[in-house]
């Protein structure tokens, strides 16, 4: 069983699609967590993602994928947030050569459309739970850490 | 409902069967939202029409839909997307994918539609 404590982690939904981001944020309520932000795009995002930092950013690569990519790199870059942020990334495909491109930009993991509740609450609830290993549960990292 | 003892290794049972209740409960609403944004759709061809808002609306469709269970929706959408994209089809041509997607959720073809989902696409085709 994975040991997320899910009241304590902070999960960011980024997703042009509200009907999507309502489908996730309901499928990271059913994991346990309480926190969670929506954002319709990177430019929405990245004000929150300075503000409270999260424990893990599901974000959407459907489409013209290339903001997505850009936020990740330059999250990973130390630009904005925390550079250790695990983010899960959602595509309708997951070619190799988009997982390649995906995790070159510093995505951790992908899944695909559609959605399957066991697929979500697997990677997310993976990468949450290295996010707690990685620093003590709840506790807000300062932009200087 | 997934069954427990084919779950991977490290998966918490209870927050699978929260997460798949949720999805259902979803699903059952997915209708009503997916008729709200046919209606969004419809209103972009209605003189002056509004191709960009169309693709979103359209691109949004075919994104969504397969995880909510319709994914005929989401195989319509694909082409409807895909029209738009290659040229400016007249709404004469749009319409009858509309139509379609709305064939589909009145009868309830959800997965794959059985026959009737597969007369549909073929009509289409």
């Amino acid at each position: 069983m994975l040991r997320v404590d899910g009241s304590k982690a902070r999960v960011l939904v980024i997703h042009p699609s509200a009907h999507m981001r309502r489908l996730i944020v309901t499928l990271m309520a059913a994991l346990g967590i309480k926190s969670c932000e929506e954002a319709r795009s990177v430019v929405q995002a990245v004000p929150l993602v300075l503000k409270t930092p999260p424990d893990l950013i599901v974000i959407d690569l459907g489409g013209d994928s290339t903001e997505a990519l850009l936020f990740a790199h330059r999250l990973r870059r130390g630009e904005f947030g925390q550079t250790d942020t695990s983010i899960l990334g959602i595509s309708p495909s997951t070619h190799h050569a988009i997982l390649e491109v995906a995790w070159e930009a510093g995505i951790n993991d992908m899944v695909s459309t559609p959605i399957s509740a066991i697929e979500i609450i697997q990677r997310a609830g993976a990468l949450i739970e290295e996010s707690h290993r990685r620093k003590p549960v709840g506790r807000p990292r300062s932009a200087a850490e | 409902m997934a069954d427990s003892d084919a779950l991977p290794d490290g998966l918490d049972a209870e927050a699978l069967a929260r997460a798949e209740a949720a999805l259902d409960r979803l699903s059952r609403d997915y209708p009503r939202w997916l008729r709200a944004d046919i209606a969004a759709a419809r209103a972009c061809l209605t003189p002056p029409a509004d191709r960009d808002r169309l693709y979103t609306i359209i691109h949004d469709i075919k994104g969504q839909a397969g995880s909510f269970g319709y994914p005929l929706v989401s195989r319509i959408g694909q082409d409807l997307c895909r029209m738009l994209t290659e040229d400016a089809p007249p709404p004469e041509r749009i319409t009858p994918l509309l139509e379609a997607m709305e064939i589909i959720i009145d009868h309830g073809l959800t997965d794959d539609g059985g026959e009737m989902g597969r007369e549909l696409l073929a009509r289409l085709d």
